[in-house]
């Protein structure tokens, strides 16, 4: 098995999580120190099936059980990256009539980083 | 104007590159700018049907002069016509010795299927600075296709996208995954890897690492659906990691736990 600790060279990295869970993101992400000096920015997709699931305000029905949680700790780890190495993290959705919804997902399952304006919102076509 | 240098010239005929009107009509200017203004005018040329290509043929019946010498990107989307007119033609393929990049899309009815080795092994080290491959098929003999991946010396890129294992007579006896013999060299492999495999990427992701020559790809474009397709993944990126630059990975398959695992720090 491998990490990214010896990938030190990495400029940017983009994860699109086409499931639910993330963990594997979080773990990747873990393995980042110092020594990734080059690596300036992390982009994560936000599942696209979100924009077609309705929750009624209760994300944790829509993601299941756990996957939440996993996205919580998803956003402690981006927001220490910011805070100790200056990685700036973008979140990525295809571009279309569910911007409002995706944005709002955004802000539930990325709090921290939202609340604190570390993340940026990309659309992508 | 012809009292102005030829590397000035070729400048502002290079400043065209995208306006495919005005370089006609720079065509026209006259034949001293006829050259120039076709290493641009035909720097890609995209086969997208089987009457675009015999509309070349027939523009240019003679390979000696056709304007195939100025091509640098060659786009077939019909790769079982292409094989008929190199058997009509003889070597037609060959007549494009400048090509750098090489894009083969092979969809169409399963029928073709057993062709598109031929396919392969026609455009095998169809220009020795090749430096960019593109596979896009919906089945192939992954056999013939590695052996044309390695027939090119200087390939920094390779993208193998929507493909599926097509066995073939030679392929016939092993399950496709034993470790093949070592060719005598190796692709430079220095630029990007696109894998997007939605059947499995084993037939090509343990070619690639059977390789004793050292991988440097700079970029990864990997997605995966199976959870067999993750210790590969993990693998690929483990023996680029010191030249890794950029990793645009995505997962889409439903299970988590051994996802998780792979991307396990030691």
């Amino acid at each position: 098995m491998f990490d990214l600790s010896k990938a030190t060279k990495l400029e940017d990295a983009v994860f699109r999580p086409g499931c639910m869970s993330v963990d594997w993101i979080t773990l990747a992400l873990r393995a980042i120190t110092p020594e990734h000096r080059d690596l300036r920015r992390i982009s994560v997709d936000l599942p696209y099936y979100l924009a077609y699931t309705h929750v009624d305000g209760d994300l944790s029905q829509a993601l299941g059980e756990g996957v939440l949680e996993q996205w919580l700790v998803l956003d402690r780890t981006l927001a220490h990256l910011w805070e100790s190495l200056s990685i700036h993290t973008n979140v990525l959705w295809p571009k279309g009539k569910w911007d409002g919804i995706m944005g709002d997902y955004a802000e539930c399952l990325l709090p921290e980083m939202a609340k604190r304006g570390m993340v940026t919102i990309n659309l992508i076509r | 104007m012809s009292n102005l240098p030829c590397e000035l010239l070729d400048h502002i005929v290079d400043l065209l590159q995208e306006s495919q009107a005005p370089l006609k009509n720079c065509c026209l200017v006259s034949k001293s700018w006829v050259a120039r203004t076709r290493r641009q005018l035909f720097a890609e040329v995209d086969f997208e049907t089987a009457e675009s290509l015999e509309s070349w043929k027939k523009t240019f019946p003679d390979p000696s002069t056709s304007p195939s010498r100025y091509v640098k990107t060659l786009v077939i989307r019909r790769p079982q016509v292409v094989t008929a007119v190199d058997a009509e033609a003889g070597c037609w393929v060959g007549g494009f010795p400048r090509l750098v990049r090489l894009v083969v899309f092979g969809r169409g009815p399963q029928r073709f299927a057993r062709g598109w080795g031929d396919t392969f092994t026609l455009f095998r080290g169809i220009s020795p600075v090749i430096k960019s491959l593109r596979v896009d098929f919906v089945l192939f003999p992954f056999s013939q296709l590695f052996d044309l991946i390695l027939s090119f010396p200087l390939l920094e890129d390779l993208s193998v996208t929507n493909c599926l294992h097509f066995p073939v007579e030679s392929d016939k006896g092993s399950d496709g995954l034993s470790t093949p013999a070592q060719p005598s060299s190796f692709p430079v492999f220095s630029g990007s890897l696109e894998l997007d495999m939605k059947a499995g990427m084993e037939h090509i992701g343990r070619r690639l690492l059977s390789l004793s020559g050292g991988m440097r790809f700079r970029k990864f474009i990997l997605r995966w659906t199976r959870e067999e397709d993750i210790p590969l993944t993990a693998a690929l990126v483990e023996r680029c990691s010191r030249t890794l630059k950029s990793l645009d990975i995505t997962h889409n398959s439903s299970g988590g736990t051994s996802v998780t695992s792979a991307f396990a720090p030691k």
